[in-house]
């Protein structure tokens, strides 16, 4: 004991030599993250300043200059059934899709995680629809979906008949959530798996002694070990399927009708062909606050603050 | 030895005009300048044609807009698709022609107007010139460059006769070159901003061995009593369409569908409809027995008329068409519709010229058996005096409903609005126009006057067979869009915000046919939209706007 | 890593089947893609599937779009110019912030909160930032940045001298720093859960023997974390190898990315199916190369065996 505490004050007085006096900044703690605030500060203030000043004009049309309208945007957002519509239909899918695609990548990463020839290479193909770019993926979709195409074909052989996947709203949103979940289930797949294997061999051998059962070492060890990543995974997939644009998009250009219409879709369209970008950046902000409180709610439901909180 | 001095010095002489036949623009000694595409032919244009710029620079084996780089943005089809297919074979001409680099940008479909939006809202102006459909002109145009000095400008390659520069009003110009109810299409009031190029007009295509074939009327009319023909209104049109549907009438093995229409979103739904709506709506030339004249708005209050009866009634129409259709029509898109129809799966389509350019080509499966007409009028027309529904015994067609008409414009944030003007003036002249009509692929539809065949005008029968086009075929095609384009003329809706009205109707078309939403409440909803959208822009400058573009002052 | 040994044959066949399963829905619309990169545009609106059994293979697409064009192997070349740059800057950052916030205690704003802002980064659509971006980058190397210069990060002047000090519109480095912007996030909280759940035994003894902060994250942190690191390059270059909308705005001409190629299949025409699928198919290729050359370091960390005992 008492020689790590002597080994600890001597340690430390070398450190103290070396480093020279920086006042607040004496530690690598600034410094460290000094560079992703620099960075971050620099080029999102600007465009956020602009968006909320744009947020606060209305727009005439192309050509014609902005005019200044107060909070006018804000109180159009509220009367919109579009907005509301479109919101609703974003969260269902997001919450509908990550779920699916945490189940499945958990699942994909106990199949991977053992010993077994070719595993480099199954790893490998399983990822692979993480890299398809997503707009070559709605084009692809679109045959896929048609009449002609393989999954018509499949099912008229099975069932008889096909279905016209785009000629109908619940058909149509199935038909990009599969898309979606095929995309994204490698991401959640990617992190679990690196996860998985950062899980020492020790502790289930020590958990052998206890037990033999395959299922409870995965709920009593694997699960809670693994809970931090599978939270950091939820959200970051959260984030992005609340503004996914790019599969349904290519696949139904949020149709038919407003049936695909996700968020992303909605304000790209009310600001780049509508050209009425006060509204669409008003409806950003409603977004961004929307997203707040679904991370903050899933944080604290998750009870992850503790866990982050974490430091040394 | 003087002679073979003499001779060389004549030989050195000869140079700059010889020199330039190295490459694809060959100056001849009569002053006409050759210039080759990249599909292997090559065009000739006359003295006098390329304006004083061009041919002075050749006279003088200078190039006249050395060192000069114009980009120019247009949509994305390919080097054999439509619009760029216009621009790209003529790249390495133009440029050896005029020294000008030339980027041309393509961006897909869907991304044409962000990006434009994005270039003009931000005075950024990477772009010298666009060639957008003229759906954007009121949006636009206070960014553009207005051309009506250029057009007649004997520096610039001609668009224009010497009779019709003769006339200074704008307004009055181009009827000579253009078909009466196309030439307002690229102005705004009097003042021009675009150099006519693409002229889509919507017609009715119908299969000739179908409609027209002896033994299918014979069962037609045993099955039905009717008989089949070229439809005269558009209720004979869904009888024969969803009397086909379904059918096997020549024995392919495949069942036919009715009617071939994109149903998809960004394929233009708002003009499938329009095309035929506006029949059962309005009366061209009918104000005076009470019908109206006008299809989007009240031109005196600017209140939505979309939502009226004859309206609500053509979509019921639509949805008993697409019904006797492809059942997946929501994923049809226009390459989908034009292909799907050029393979010979359906018995009728409207669209525009492209599919004619389409049906000629290798591969298409009902070339010769290409039937086309204007679109016809309907039986039930709606008469806003008497407040209803009424019966017309003779269906009166709206005629040319225009689709997009892509032309090129020069942006007033160019600094070489002259070299691009150049460029469209070259793409828009009338010795290209014949290169136009030949080639389909180029997607440059055929409207103005010099394109149709005798007696309507004066293109050559020649020019069509070599670009692969069928007698019959063409004559057909060159028939129905002049008869089309000579009705009298509708109105083209190219108001500010034209494009965010528009979209209003595509989605709740879609809500319709899909069954989401009932017809009345559709429109209903669309009339919302548009009040909403007519109060941001200003109700008064959009009335403006708008009695400008039907002509009333 | 077996969790328990073999398993045994009932459930070895069910997991086989499981990762077959798996394999063929990951590969099926790649398959499709291929099936339609052989075959004319007529035939792929047709159902047909065998290659040499229902239709005549044709490799005309693809040397028309590699060999004929130079289009494609252009935007090829373009997107890994990007990917690869905004890696070299986001990996560094994003990984020295991770480590920060995944092993340092912070106070006023802590750790949660910081991590939340950058993650917050991500919540705004970018259409609408898109008009403010456009903005930026025209305005980037003009005199309008002089006062903009003093919070401007310094790459962004960098950038503008590699650039010739002209606007950084219509270049490759405006796509870039937008790229490196928006996963910037991601890198960073992903590296901060692997530095948070690595064990805490060998860093105390290397602080003791008189570390600096930099040396444990250079010496033994990062070493450990490799698999982490991995995952979050592969996930990051994908992200910004499909990335579209900011791509299309701020390219013009001579900055054409891949995925704006593979956009443009779409024409007023016809979607060119044998055409987009070359195209998807050629612009998975360097995702996939990549992965397979980084594949054995997704592998169980280093032993820690010297933490035993």
């Amino acid at each position: 004991m008492s020689t790590a505490v002597t080994t600890g004050a001597e340690g430390r007085a070398r450190v103290a030599a070396r480093r020279p006096r920086l006042g607040r900044f004496r530690s690598a703690k600034a410094w460290f993250l000094l560079p992703a605030v620099i960075w971050t500060c620099g080029f999102t203030l600007f465009p956020l300043f602009y968006a909320l000043w744009l947020s606060l004009q209305q727009s005439r049309g192309m050509g014609r200059p902005l005019e200044f309208a107060g909070l006018k945007n804000y109180g159009r957002l509220f009367g919109d059934d579009r907005v509301w519509g479109a919101l609703g239909f974003t969260l269902g899918y997001a919450a509908v899709t990550v779920a699916i695609q945490i189940v499945l990548g958990l699942g994909l990463a106990l199949l991977v995680n053992r010993e077994f020839r070719l595993r480099g290479l199954v790893r490998t193909l399983l990822l692979l629809p993480l890299f398809a770019t997503p707009v070559g993926l709605g084009f692809l979709g679109r045959i896929i979906y048609a009449d002609a195409g393989p999954i018509n074909v499949a099912l008229t052989a099975i069932f008889g008949s096909g279905v016209p996947w785009m000629s109908n709203p619940w058909s149509a949103r199935i038909a990009v959530a599969l898309l979606d979940i095929w995309q994204w289930t490698p991401f959640c797949f990617l992190i679990l798996l690196a996860g998985l294997q950062s899980i020492p061999d020790e502790l289930y051998e020590a958990a052998r002694l206890d037990t033999n059962r395959r299922f409870e070492m995965l709920w009593h060890i694997t699960l809670p070990l693994l809970r931090p990543l599978i939270a950091l995974t939820v959200l970051l997939r959260l984030v992005e399927a609340l503004k996914i644009i790019d599969i349904p998009f290519a696949l139904t250009a949020g149709g038919p009708g407003r049936a695909n219409e996700t968020f992303s879709i909605f304000i790209y369209r009310t600001a780049f062909t509508g050209f009425d970008i006060g509204y669409a950046s008003a409806a950003s902000f409603l977004f961004l606050v929307v997203v707040l409180v679904v991370v903050n709610a899933f944080i604290l439901f998750g009870r992850f603050r503790t866990v982050w909180q974490a430091g040394d | 030895m003087r002679k073979a001095a003499f001779l060389a010095s004549a030989g050195l002489m000869l140079l700059p005009a010889v020199g330039h036949a190295e490459g694809l623009v060959t100056r001849h000694p009569d002053g006409s300048i050759e210039l080759k595409s990249d599909v292997g032919d090559s065009i000739t244009f006359p003295k006098g044609t390329l304006g004083s710029v061009i041919e002075d620079a050749w006279a003088n084996g200078t190039k006249p807009y050395d060192g000069i780089t114009v980009s120019v943005v247009t949509l994305n089809a390919g080097p054999r698709g439509a619009i760029s297919g216009g621009i790209l074979p003529w790249q390495k001409a133009w440029e050896e022609l005029s020294g000008q680099k030339l980027q041309v940008v393509l961006k897909p479909f869907n991304d044409l107007a962000p990006v434009i939006f994005n270039d003009l809202f931000t005075d950024t102006g990477a772009y010298d010139g666009f060639v957008p459909p003229m759906v954007f002109l009121g949006d636009m145009k206070d960014k553009l460059v207005v051309l009506n000095d250029y057009m007649c400008d004997p520096r610039f390659p001609k668009v224009f006769t010497n009779e019709e520069c003769r006339i200074s009003d704008g307004a009055e110009r181009g009827m000579s070159t253009l078909m009466p109810s196309m030439q307002p299409l690229f102005r705004w009031g009097s003042d021009w901003y675009a150099v006519p190029w693409d002229a889509d007009s919507h017609i009715l295509y119908y299969r000739k061995d179908l409609i027209e074939n002896p033994e299918v009327q014979a069962q037609y009319k045993a099955d039905t009593g009717k008989e089949m023909r070229p439809p005269q209104s558009q209720q004979e049109l869904l009888e024969m369409a969803c009397y086909l549907n379904g059918k096997d009438p020549l024995g392919t093995g495949k069942n036919l569908y009715g009617v071939m229409q994109p149903g998809a979103l960004n394929s233009q739904l708002f003009d499938w409809y329009k095309d035929f709506a506006d029949s059962w709506s309005t009366m061209v030339g009918g104000a005076k027995d009470g019908f109206r004249e006008t299809y989007h708005f009240d031109p005196d209050t600017m209140e939505p008329l979309i939502n009226g009866p004859g309206n609500v009634a053509a979509l019921e129409w639509m949805k008993q068409a697409y019904a006797c259709g492809p059942a997946d029509f929501a994923s049809i898109d226009l390459g989908g519709h034009f292909n799907r129809f050029v393979q010979g799966e359906a018995a009728f389509a409207w669209s525009a010229g492209d599919i004619a350019a389409l049906a000629e080509e290798e591969g298409s499966k009902i070339k010769g058996n290409l039937g086309a007409m204007v679109i016809p009028g309907s039986e039930e027309v709606y008469n806003a005096r008497d407040g209803k529904m009424v019966h017309v015994d003779q269906p009166r067609p709206a005629y040319n409903v225009f689709g997009a008409s892509w032309s090129g414009e020069v942006s007033a944030l160019s600094k070489n609005p002259e070299a691009t003007y150049a460029l469209f003036a070259f793409l828009g002249s009338p010795t290209m126009r014949v290169w136009n009509v030949k080639w389909g692929f180029d997607g440059i539809d055929i409207g103005q006057k010099a394109d149709f065949l005798p007696p309507n005008g004066t293109a050559k029968l020649e020019t069509y067979l070599a670009g692969g086009f069928d007698k019959g075929d063409a004559e057909t095609v060159s028939q129905a869009i002049h008869d089309n384009l000579a009705g009298p003329t509708f109105e083209y809706f190219k108001i500010p915000g034209a494009a965010e009205y528009n979209l209003a109707l595509e989605i709740a078309l879609q809500q319709t046919l899909t069954g989401q939403l009932e017809p009345q409440q559709a429109l209903d909803g669309v009339a919302e939209q548009w009040r909403s959208i007519t109060d941001r822009l200003g109700v008064d400058s959009q009335k403006e706007a708008y009695r400008l573009t039907l002509g009333l002052q | 890593m077996n969790v328990a040994g073999r398993l045994p044959p009932f459930l070895r066949l069910l997991w086989l089947l499981g990762l077959l399963l798996a394999l063929t829905i990951a590969l099926a619309p790649l398959l499709w893609a291929i099936r339609n990169s052989l075959m004319t545009l007529e035939d792929t609106y047709k159902p047909l599937f065998i290659p040499f059994l229902q239709f005549m293979p044709t490799l005309e697409t693809w040397s028309f779009e590699l060999l004929e064009q130079s289009e494609l192997s252009t935007a090829l070349g373009r997107s890994l110019v990007v990917a690869f740059c905004h890696l070299l800057v986001v990996i560094p950052i994003g990984t020295l912030a991770g480590f920060a916030l995944g092993r340092f205690r912070y106070r006023r704003p802590d750790n949660f909160n910081i991590t939340l802002w950058f993650l917050s980064q991500r919540f705004l659509p970018p259409a609408v930032v898109i008009i403010p971006y456009l903005l930026m980058m025209r305005a980037a190397c003009g005199p309008i940045a002089l006062p903009f210069g003093l919070w401007l990060p310094q790459p962004l002047q960098l950038v503008c001298v590699l650039e010739g000090d002209r606007n950084l519109l219509n270049t490759l480095s405006a796509i870039t720093l937008a790229h490196v912007t928006f996963n910037l996030p991601f890198v960073i909280l992903i590296m901060r859960s692997i530095f948070a759940e690595l064990p805490r035994e060998i860093e105390e003894a290397a602080k003791v023997d008189g570390a600096s902060d930099l040396q444990i994250f250079r010496k033994i942190a990062l070493p450990l974390a490799v698999p982490g690191l991995v995952a979050a390059t592969l996930i990051t270059f994908a992200f910004s190898w499909n990335e579209f909308l900011f791509a299309l705005i701020l390219s013009g001409p001579d900055s054409q990315t891949l995925p704006l190629l593979i956009g443009s299949g779409e024409g007023v025409r016809s979607l060119d199916f044998p055409s987009v699928s070359v195209r998807a198919l050629v612009a998975i290729l360097p995702p996939v190369v990549l992965a397979v050359l980084t594949q054995q370091w997704i592998v169980r960390g280093l032993t820690l065996g010297a933490v035993k005992g």
